[in-house]
């Protein structure tokens, strides 16, 4: 007990909550960037030149001779002499310690660690120099063993993915922390596909100096970043974790995949209630004291995102439905249900209004199913009737793109409508192609459109369930 | 790993205004029947508590027994549980008002990475089938604590039987007790929600 003890206050003593040099760099030194052109080092300078980083570039490289894609190539970190914000290091473990000292030396910004071969293979004694080197001077270093950030604004990125395999997202405002590379860049993949735009992406591998806590920190206070995306496996200092999330988890959403569980909490149980509350069950009940919102896989993350992305925040529960087809209306009312929400029940003025403008083959009822004839004009009036009624918290429009009636012109009536409402505007609309060039029009006018109603559904619980808990905490 | 004698047990309860059902141990036979006629008529439970680790699970190892009233039936569950006690020495004997109600588990811990936890939920038998609780990281506001219970699947259950804020300050007092004490695991199971009011039956504090 003592020597954990002593070992939690060590971690305690240095913070790093300013990381803009490092996330957001003027100048970049690469440490292995190679001439071989499969190589890490030599696929992150690249990614550097397409992406048209309009900093300085430092490719280092210990056997330098001549120039490197057109750039100068030094030695060592000591010999570039020039102020150096990011330091990216991709040569093998072995090499790691002693450049984290000459970084430190140099007093860069920060540090990331792209190799592998720590801790997370057994190599103690090197994960220790590393952390040793990096304290010495207070040197901010993210990893090892991960693939690093991406920033889309000062166009820095380091990580070593064929840049043709990976689909960049445009400049937006969520940005993504992944304790693993690969689902992080799974995620990075998609975001371009679900209609919304990156901020920062931060990969951090085994966290030895700059931890979750720190990037939370970081991300929370960020004026780019609306809300976070996080896929955590386990934290490494749980107390502080507890404290950044007490202060931070209702500033900003935090949308969490927690991956792995393990039976710690259980095997050690002398009483019923150590054997009932193991580790994934505190992990659950953290996230749900401090507002975090959970994802239960990685579509339910995009999903997610896409209506903090899209919505306005929203505490009422009862949902408008206006659908172009019965079946798809009813499968939404399961779905309302299921997730604790309710459907809304008009007005009799908005009754009234609808049943004047309405053909007499509508039945004018909740969901309000305007029939598979359904034009713009029809969609229209509907849109118009649910989305001014005062019962109505959240609208959801089910634009079934097969029908006659529905087209562009349903698309313009329903971002017409969106823009005169500031309730919560989510489209459900399932098909192929036809359907999916409709969808990426509505998305680019920030309506988040979701393919089941089950989906949708879960997503509006996780907004309303994150409004409320900021609304009672003020 | 120390497991506190019930008496003292007791004694941080009160101090965090968490009830208990009046018990006391009991020397010998007379002593129990002296302790069940105080009771007015209600009645009585008799239990073994020993330290030994094999008779921690009372009810299976026939170290309890309920619904004492008559002095003849209390002489013949003393001498059962004395045969019964003998393998577990030493042990101590006590006796308790029984109650009749809803079961409920309140308890804490130390999480080895989270720190102090506590938990509410279905309590008694239906702890392990069901899994029905909730957990809290310390300390507990009221806030919390409310919106724990209205997570519990067994809510209206619950609520049916004892006024909400009574459980949230249940939930509270245990969270100021974890805090405040040097605690590792906490069980208070059952505890009985009768007559509008929660108290505890078993007391288990391990330091």
């Amino acid at each position: 007990m003592g020597k954990k003890m002593k070992d939690k206050k060590e971690s305690k003593k240095i913070r790093y909550y300013n990381l803009n040099r490092l996330i957001m760099p003027k100048s970049v030194a690469i440490v292995g960037a190679s001439y071989d052109a499969d190589k890490v080092g030599h696929i992150i300078l690249r990614n550097y030149l397409n992406a048209g980083f309009s900093g300085k570039l430092f490719p280092v490289n210990i056997n330098a001779a001549g120039d490197m894609l057109g750039l100068k190539v030094y030695k060592t970190i000591s010999d570039i002499k020039q102020k150096i914000d990011l330091v990216v290091v991709a040569t093998p473990a072995s090499t790691v310690p002693d450049i984290i000292d000459q970084c430190g030396k140099a007093n860069v910004g920060g540090v990331v660690v792209i190799s592998s071969g720590f801790a997370e293979v057994g190599n103690i004694d090197l994960q220790k120099q590393l952390i040793e080197n990096a304290k010495k001077y207070k040197l901010p270093v993210i990893g090892p063993n991960c693939l690093g950030l991406v920033d889309i604004k000062s166009k820095t990125d380091t990580m070593y993915l064929p840049s043709f395999k990976l689909d960049k997202p445009i400049l937006g405002d969520v940005s993504v922390i992944s304790q693993s590379g690969a689902v992080g860049s799974i995620v990075l993949d998609l975001i371009d596909h679900e209609g919304f735009g990156l901020a920062k992406f931060i990969s951090y591998g085994n966290a030895d100096v700059v931890d979750e806590s720190d990037i939370l920190t970081y991300l929370a206070n960020d004026n780019e970043t609306k809300f976070i995306i996080f896929y955590l496996e386990g934290v490494k200092d749980g107390e502080r974790f507890i404290e950044t999330v007490k202060k931070y988890g209702l500033k900003k959403p935090i949308i969490i995949i927690k991956a792995g569980t393990t039976a710690e909490g259980a095997t050690a149980a002398h009483s019923h209630t150590a054997a009932l509350a193991g580790n994934s069950e505190v992990y659950n009940a953290i996230f749900k004291q401090y507002g975090i919102v959970q994802a239960e896989d990685l579509y339910d993350l995009l999903y997610f995102a896409k209506i903090f992305e899209m919505s306005p925040l929203c505490t009422g529960n009862k949902v408008g439905v206006i659908t172009n087809g019965g079946g798809a209306g009813v499968l939404m009312t399961d779905a309302i249900y299921k997730n604790g929400l309710e459907l809304a029940q008009l007005s009799d003025k908005s009754k009234e209004n609808l049943r004047k403008v309405m053909p007499n083959i509508v039945n004018i009822t909740s969901p309000l199913d305007i029939g598979g004839d359904a034009d713009r004009t029809r969609f229209k009036n509907a849109i118009d009737a649910v989305a001014t009624d005062d019962n109505v918290d959240i609208i959801i429009a089910i634009v079934l793109f097969q029908t006659p009636g529905a087209d562009s012109s349903v698309v313009a009536e329903i971002v017409n409508a969106k823009n005169r409402t500031n309730k919560p505007f989510i489209v459900i609309s399932i098909g192929g192609n036809y359907t999916l060039a409709h969808r990426s029009m509505l998305e680019s006018a920030n309506i988040p459109v979701y393919e089941s109603p089950m989906a949708a559904a879960k997503a509006i619980k996780a907004l309303i369930d994150f409004s409320n808990a900021k609304i009672q905490k003020k | 790993m120390v497991l506190i004698d019930y008496d003292d047990g007791k004694k941080i309860l009160d101090k965090y205004k968490i009830k208990s059902v009046p018990s006391r141990y009991v020397r010998n036979v007379e002593d129990a029947i002296a302790f069940a006629d105080s009771l007015k008529g209600k009645e009585m439970a008799m239990k073994v508590i020993s330290k030994n680790p094999e008779a921690l699970h009372k009810a299976k190892k026939g170290l309890v027994v309920l619904n004492l009233k008559e002095k003849e039936d209390i002489i013949k569950a003393w001498k059962n549980l004395e045969s019964k006690a003998k393998q577990f020495m030493p042990y101590k004997i006590q006796a308790q008002e029984m109650v009749r109600g809803i079961e409920i588990i309140a308890g804490g811990r130390i999480d080895p990475q989270f720190g102090k936890i506590v938990v509410i939920g279905l309590g008694g038998i239906y702890v392990e089938v069901l899994k029905d609780f909730q957990i809290g990281i310390c300390p507990v506001e009221a806030k919390n604590a409310s919106m724990m219970i209205d997570m519990l699947k067994s809510k209206q259950i619950l609520l049916n039987s004892i006024k909400k804020e009574d459980l949230v300050r249940l939930i509270i007092n245990v969270s100021r007790m974890m805090v405040e004490n040097d605690i590792s695991e906490l069980d208070l199971n059952p505890m009985i929600i009768h007559d509008g009011k929660i108290e505890a039956v078993d007391i288990r504090i391990i330091k």
